[in-house]
């Protein structure tokens, strides 16, 4: 007889880091959407090409690379005009730049004022992190530097951003960001401690089933990893 | 005979699944709460494998699965 079980450890909350509708929420927020004259988008690509700036089809949008490979945004047709979607903490310089080379050589003014965009990205956001300890493990092995305050939040620095890790109660931990770079940057900044996280989940679970095996009468009888990185455990129970 | 065997699976997302084999009886259904409490883990999903099916009723020809009684919680 047989039984196959699914197991959560309590150090890992059953979501998803930051939750992708609330980012998409966020995302918007941190948008500046400025409308341009172009309704065609062979006059859009065109410019964008003559100008030096690349266009590349992203299903109805078009993704335009203003400051080398990291630095990106989108164009989308909206009543028949091409609307760009700035980040707001984009330089605003870079940004004057491209509107001064779209405008030379389309011979004639393609936007309205564009607002002013530079502000830092800073937002709260919650975790899958429950575990303190492993927190701390995770955000040393991703080489943030992290330090653990009496309250027990964890502070640390990655580039220019501060991350603030805050606990109340049993909850998640959230995670508050000031002065990130950008917030494609950010996102990669979260996503990869989760990954830290979840791979230290992975080493703690593997080492409690090497300490607790024999106290439960059972012995290990084999151990691999898989290819996918998977820990596989065989356990004869007497 | 049968040895008495878990089959851990760690995933590198943190998640467990294990696979209780060998026992005769409902007996592996315990090791719900003894695999709970020695990974600090909580049971999201059970099931009795096609095995148990096999095993419990020759009359039955299930190859599939079923849910048991839950101790099992949702974070």
């Amino acid at each position: 007889m047989s039984v196959c079980i699914a197991l959560l450890p309590v150090a890992l909350a059953m979501r998803i880091v930051m939750g992708k509708e609330n980012f998409e929420n966020w995302v918007k927020a941190q948008q500046v959407r400025v409308p341009s004259n172009f309704t065609t988008e062979l006059d859009l690509t065109r410019t964008l090409k003559k100008a030096g700036y690349d266009a590349i089809k992203y299903g109805s949008s078009i993704k335009t690379h203003i400051d080398g490979e990291k630095s990106f945004f989108f164009w989308e047709l909206v009543d028949d005009k091409w609307v760009a979607i700035f980040a707001k903490n984009q330089d605003q310089a870079v940004l004057d730049r491209f509107k001064s080379m779209l405008e030379t050589v389309a011979d004639r003014r393609v936007f309205g004022d564009i607002p002013p965009v530079a502000v830092p990205v800073s937002a709260q956001f919650p975790t899958n992190f429950h575990d303190g300890d492993l927190l701390m493990k995770a955000l040393i092995e991703f080489g943030a530097k992290p330090i653990k305050r009496n309250n027990g939040s964890v502070q640390c620095k990655i580039e220019t951003t501060a991350l603030m890790f805050t606990q109340m109660g049993n909850s998640p931990y959230m995670v508050e960001v000031e002065n990130g770079p950008n917030m494609e940057q950010v996102y990669q900044y979260m996503s990869d401690i989760d990954d830290d996280y979840k791979r230290c989940v992975q080493t703690a679970v593997y080492e409690k089933v090497k300490a607790r095996a024999t106290e439960r009468d059972m012995i290990i009888e084999s151990e691999e990893v898989l290819p996918d990185k998977t820990i596989l455990i065989t356990l004869l129970v007497s | 005979m049968n040895q008495k065997q878990i089959k851990l699976k760690i995933f590198p997302d943190g998640q467990v699944q294990a696979e209780v084999l060998g026992f005769k009886g409902k007996k592996c259904a315990d090791y719900i709460s003894i695999l709970e409490q020695m990974l600090d883990a909580e049971a999201i999903d059970s099931q009795w494998t096609a095995e148990y099916f096999f095993e419990e009723s020759a009359k039955v020809e299930e190859t599939g699965s079923t849910q048991l009684p839950q101790t099992a919680r949702s974070s």
